[in-house]
């Protein structure tokens, strides 16, 4: 395996994130939208399969 | 109500002694413990402490509040363990020596003293398996995130029979000495920070590599668009330690059922496989998805990624 060194990242959508939030880099019809959709809406639903499991309890804090 | 006067941290890895430093800043008495050293008898924990004193961001909010913090070691000082108020084991994942150190605190500790691990992924339920009654009623995890000064999330998870008293204290003194925002947690696996972001993490991974995503554009995106920090999946990774999250991962399938969405990509990704079997453990190592290097003495100053 061997290194090869790249150019900072300066991604346009990245900063339309900053600007217009999550949103526009959801919508975005682009591989990058398409990914980013793709892990968040796992994530979300990973995170309401365990709810019901009561992994949470009642917090007082 | 304990007033948590003194405190004693058992293990000055990164937790330990992040632990340690922000119970300095709320003006306590910490021991901090670790093994003998094989040159100075307290030279891990004095180590630990150096590292606390140079800390980036800083662990501590001024640099006097070091004098709270005494270094020891477990051959020599454990009797320390008497008079404190509080016994956080902060030691190495492995349960055989959780076991036997609480066997050793067990013998040592006042009665009035409570006990809570800092572990990330052994189950409560087996932290006590071996445990004395009374011992258990004085027990509990206490997950600290790191770095603990700066991270407000502590999750608590305590035994059915735990004393509510000595709870009520702990949580009033982590809510409004320490600062933190707790969360009671149940007593599942990864508890609940590490059970839903190490999932993320792996999903992420999983989605860009099979995708076909550089690593560095997936980490532009994941970072901070995502709202999480901007090293990203792939850099975090690399911080953690690629050995280590293997490691997390073997501790969450074993624990996991078998119809938990988790189990899809528990597995590490085979480009993680290749990477471990060349020894490219991540920062610690010679590298990982990403490798430093050093330009004109900087060292966060040019990085490049492997073919993979």
């Amino acid at each position: 395996m061997s290194y090869y060194d790249f150019d900072k990242v300066d991604l346009p959508i990245a900063r339309r994130v900053e600007k217009e939030g999550i949103k526009a880099l959801l919508n975005d019809e682009s591989d990058y939208g398409r990914y980013a959709f793709a892990v968040f809406a796992k994530i979300i639903n990973y995170s309401a399969f365990c709810v019901p499991k009561g992994f949470l309890k009642s917090n007082r804090y | 109500m304990t007033a948590f006067k003194k405190i004693v941290v058992i293990g000055a890895g990164t937790m330990g002694s992040g632990i340690a430093a922000h119970l300095a800043n709320s003006k306590r008495d910490v021991v901090l413990l670790d093994l003998k050293g094989k040159g100075s008898p307290n030279e891990i924990s004095e180590r630990a402490i150096d590292i606390i004193k140079k800390s980036d961001p800083p662990l501590l909010v001024e640099k006097s509040r070091l004098e709270y913090i005494k270094p020891g070691n477990l051959t020599d000082d454990f009797d320390q363990i008497k008079d404190a108020d509080w016994i956080i084991e902060a030691v190495v994942e492995r349960i055989d020596i959780k076991h036997q150190l609480y066997a050793q605190i067990d013998k040592v500790r006042n009665s009035s003293s409570i006990v809570s691990s800092n572990t990330s992924t052994i189950p409560l339920s087996v932290l006590t398996s071996e445990m004395s009654e009374t011992m258990k009623s004085d027990f509990c995890i206490t997950h600290f995130f790191n770095p603990v000064r700066f991270m407000r999330l502590l999750e608590i998870v305590e035994t059915p029979g735990v004393n509510a008293v000595k709870m009520s204290s702990l949580r009033d003194f982590c809510k409004n000495e320490l600062g933190k925002g707790i969360v009671n947690c149940n007593d599942t696996p990864g508890f609940i920070g590490n059970r839903i972001g190490v999932y993320a993490m792996q999903v992420a991974m999983y989605e860009a590599l099979d995708r076909g995503l550089p690593v560095e554009i997936a980490d532009a995106l994941f970072g901070r668009p995502l709202g999480i920090p901007k090293t990203g999946v792939f850099g975090l990774y690399d911080l953690i330690g690629i050995d280590l999250m293997k490691d997390v991962l073997a501790s969450f399938k074993k624990e996991l059922q078998p119809e938990d969405p988790f189990m899809e990509v528990v597995k590490p990704h085979p480009v993680v496989e290749a990477l471990l079997e060349k020894g490219y453990t991540g920062n610690k190592g010679p590298g990982g998805f990403y490798e430093t290097k050093v330009v004109d003495g900087d060292e966060m100053s040019k990085r490049s990624r492997p073919r993979i």
